[in-house]
């Protein structure tokens, strides 16, 4: 009985069908649109973090501006109820 | 694009047929060679010289098939998951064309055997007995040193021949 290993040796080559590499191309471009759309989304999200970030930052410049050892003017109105 | 027709032409069948060896069934086998040089598209430019390209297209083939059947193999728990209809069924689907249509069930139990060895095992024998690669070019292929890929191989060789006994025991039961 032949040795099972070798019948491996006997399997023919096989040749891909002609219509493969324009699929292959398809699948390629495919790719290129969804990486696109993912370079979109990035672009996005960056420019709401930017957003978000430089609200912060001016809410802090802008605390810089009050100086928190003068108590504010609320507090020396006794009159409030005259 | 024109370095990657050359590539495509070059090596497309050497892809589609270690796809084959692996998996089978043309469809799958396509669907591995589509994915492969989608792989071989984006990688081209950080291809290093350290191998050949053929070293370089045999590990991309190798890796894409092993992950392609992993994930066939995950589809069953999704078939319960999601609708048992919806999802393609592949086991009954053996369809190798380098098999001679008389030869054809001899050759789906000599798979069917190879189909259970350990991925690394598999991946020996087909290299050495159905590519023909030397164990230099093998060892090269599957990164691992000509002696380590040698024990690999008749260990692949003696478990393989311990399925085939089991199974044709089975049948004579």
């Amino acid at each position: 009985m032949e040795d099972p290993i070798e019948l491996f040796k006997k399997i023919s080559v096989v040749q891909p069908g002609p219509r493969l590499y324009e699929s292959t191309l398809d699948k390629i471009q495919a790719y290129e649109k969804d990486k696109l759309s993912t370079l979109q989304l990035f672009t996005i999200a960056a420019g709401i973090t930017l957003l978000i970030g430089s609200n912060f930052y001016v809410s802090l410049e802008d605390n810089k501006f009050v100086n928190k050892d003068e108590p504010s003017q609320f507090i020396y109105q006794t009159d409030l109820y005259e | 694009m024109e370095d990657f027709e050359k590539i495509y032409v070059d090596y497309s069948s050497l892809v589609y047929n270690v796809a084959l060896n692996y998996v089978q069934n043309i469809q799958d086998a396509e669907e591995i060679t589509q994915d492969v040089f989608l792989k071989v598209y984006h990688k081209k430019e950080s291809f290093k010289n350290n191998s050949s390209i053929k070293t370089w297209v045999y590990r991309i083939t190798i890796n894409t098939s092993i992950d392609y059947l992993r994930k066939r193999n995950r589809r069953p728990i999704l078939r319960l998951l999601i609708n048992e209809s919806n999802v393609p069924k592949h086991k009954s689907e053996w369809k190798h064309p380098g098999v001679l249509l008389e030869e054809k069930e001899a050759y789906r139990s000599l798979f069917s055997a190879l189909n259970q060895l350990p991925i690394a095992q598999k991946s020996s024998i087909i290299l050495l007995k159905i590519e023909g690669l030397s164990q230099k070019e093998a060892a090269k292929v599957l990164e691992v040193k000509e002696k380590a890929l040698e024990s690999l191989f008749q260990r692949a060789k003696k478990s393989l021949l311990t399925i085939i006994k089991k199974e044709k025991n089975k049948k004579n039961v």
